[in-house]
């Protein structure tokens, strides 16, 4: 209960004497601040209006009351969640979250537009600035240009971040198929050995796992086959190095020679490449005989 | 560039010129008699924009967007903080100005508007939030420099009394006047007042093409009506806002919510490990029977889980 005093200072007598009248009990006694009332003179307000309010015409004033213009359907749903936020005084939902409230300014705006530009070809006042006519603007070339480079550098970054993002997904994808892959053969050859085993022990009396293995295998081959047709020159030459020389392995004495190579072997083989003497004389002596 | 806007304006006098020759003049003139100009310019209202000594960067940079949005807008320089606010009135008078604008900054902190007409009233006091000025907001809108806007406002401008003050008092400053020589000839933005959370919210426009389409220009500033008082800069006030906490209020309190943290989280530490080393002490369901009293209900309880 407030209690008016007739000073800020306590003092004590006063204090007995509401004790004594049984307004001040013992304990704690917070004093209680009064309520504040805000003026708010409607009369006045409206007096003020009409005092400085100017009777010049819509021409001159290009006021709009506008409501928030209606959206495509698939957005409605979210804007009347919006109204339901005012309505039900929710005022935070819509004022702290930055797009919902920039939405509702733009709508308004927009429909403000829409009754604007009516009203004004009704006043004949023009709306659209013919091409040839330029004159100052509101903002500077020098920062329309900062505002284009701004917005191309954000392009180009969500670009490149999407490209990385690609990358990195297709080296996923890749080494999942590896994996796969490897995980496949290492199936196929326990399958193989397990076959074998049963054969062995006599659980298994047919060797067909064995033929359509090789079978499948011969089929590589033969793609081999078409694909050495294929082969480019200096590729041709290459297989045929690789096998005369080997591929890989050991280089220690490949080039000496052996007893195969030496004594052994077709004598065409070993005749290759050397000189079997001038034929064109033994047949130029001949001829002269 | 001036030349060519200024060529246009000679061409489409020239046209009306030929309309008003049709008018039929009076047979007899005195010679001495001046001759009447018919006045284009009918709105001859006048702002004057200013601050205070104590306003920021920002809040002059936000003052700079303002006087290049209205053409018919003067500037003065800043005023000391020392003088009395009624001497503006006596400014306006001096500057043949009958509105005015005054920014008027408290420790390059916190920035109040004043928006006021003249001579004699009413002038309203806001605090201005969340200032963006067109040059810090990278938006993709552009108008030319002084051309008239259009004024959109939000339904509550009509419903409250205290509002529709507000947009009358919007209208007449922000309005740029019809055929004002430093105006252009062409409406192509928007300028759009909203009332939201109590505040009224300040958005610039571009009109893109006639079915609606606009684009951002800057700047950004929230307003917040404190009071409207019925004189200029004086009088007794009509209205006071109700929800108006003031910034430094506001910074106190989100200051004092940080003050217990370090003292909490220190008595939150001590019950926790004293806890902890209760908990061994608290095995026994015999013994907790005695702790703070309670007696026979425990009891009854523990009989009951035992059931």
């Amino acid at each position: 209960m407030p209690i008016v005093m007739s000073s800020d200072v306590d003092s004590e007598e006063e204090l007995l004497e509401l004790y004594a009248s049984g307004k001040l009990k013992p304990g704690l006694n917070i004093p209680v601040e009064e309520d504040k009332v805000f003026i708010n003179n409607v009369n006045g307000i409206k007096e003020a209006i009409a005092s400085f309010q100017s009777s010049l015409p819509w021409s001159e004033r290009l006021d709009i009351v506008a409501e928030a213009a209606p959206l495509a359907p698939e957005l409605s749903m979210e804007i009347t969640e919006q109204q339901q936020f005012l309505k039900a005084g929710k005022i935070d939902e819509v004022a702290l979250n930055d797009f919902k409230r920039e939405t509702m300014f733009h709508r308004q705006a927009q429909s403000a537009v829409m009754r604007g530009i009516e009203l004004l070809r009704k006043h004949n006042i023009p709306t659209h600035r013919p091409e040839d006519y330029f004159a100052e603007m509101f903002k500077s070339d020098e920062h329309m240009q900062k505002v284009r480079h701004a917005l191309l550098q954000r392009k180009t970054a969500l670009e490149q971040t999407e490209k990385v993002r690609r990358i990195r997904q297709e080296k996923k994808l890749a080494k999942e198929k590896q994996v796969a892959a490897i995980q496949e053969k290492h199936k196929q050859k326990r399958e193989l050995n397990e076959n074998i085993k049963k054969f062995r022990k006599g659980l298994r009396n047919d060797l067909d796992f064995l033929e359509t293995d090789s079978g499948k295998k011969n089929k590589k081959k033969d793609d081999g086959g078409d694909k050495k047709k294929n082969l480019t020159r200096s590729q041709h030459k290459r297989k045929g190095k690789d096998t005369k020389y080997g591929f890989g392995g050991k280089k220690r004495g490949m080039k000496g020679n052996t007893t195969e190579s030496t004594f052994g072997g077709s004598g065409k083989s070993n005749m290759k490449g050397k000189n079997k003497g001038r034929i064109a004389k033994k047949k130029r002596m001949s001829s002269k005989h | 560039m001036a030349k060519k806007g200024l060529k246009r304006k000679q061409k489409t006098e020239v046209v009306k010129k030929e309309d008003e020759a049709k008018v039929i003049l009076p047979l007899v003139r005195r010679s001495d008699e001046p001759v009447t100009k018919k006045a284009k310019w009918v709105n001859r209202e006048r702002v004057l924009v200013f601050g205070t000594r104590g306003i920021s960067f920002q809040h002059r940079h936000l003052m700079k967007d303002i006087i290049k949005m209205l053409p018919h807008a003067k500037s003065a320089n800043k005023m000391e903080r020392k003088e009395n606010l009624f001497v503006v009135n006596e400014m306006c008078k001096m500057s043949h100005c009958n509105k005015c604008i005054l920014f008027d900054g408290r420790l390059q902190r916190d920035l109040y508007m004043w928006f006021s007409n003249s001579p004699d009233g009413p002038s309203i006091k806001f605090n201005v939030e969340s200032i963006f000025t067109s040059a810090e907001l990278k938006l993709t809108g552009n108008c030319l420099k002084g051309s008239r806007p259009l004024l959109s406002f939000d339904n509550s401008f009509d419903a409250h009394p205290q509002y529709s003050l507000l947009r009358e008092m919007f209208v007449q400053i922000f309005g740029v006047p019809d055929h004002h020589p430093k105006s252009q000839p062409f409406v192509d933005n928007v300028l759009n007042f909203s009332v939201l959370d109590n505040r009224i919210w300040f958005r610039n426009y571009q009109i893109l093409d006639e079915n609606g389409a606009i684009a951002e220009i800057g700047p950004r500033f929230v307003l917040q009506p404190i009071r409207i008082f019925k004189g200029s800069f004086c009088g007794e006030t009509l209205w006071e806002n109700p929800f108006y906490v003031t910034p430094a209020k506001t910074r106190r309190l989100l200051k004092d919510s940080k003050k217990d943290k370090y003292a909490n989280n220190k008595i939150q530490r001590k019950a926790k490990k004293t806890k902890e080393l209760l908990a061994p002490f608290r095995v026994k369901p015999e013994n907790e029977i005695f702790r703070d009293g309670n007696v026979k209900e425990k009891a009854k309880h523990l009989i009951s889980k035992n059931k």
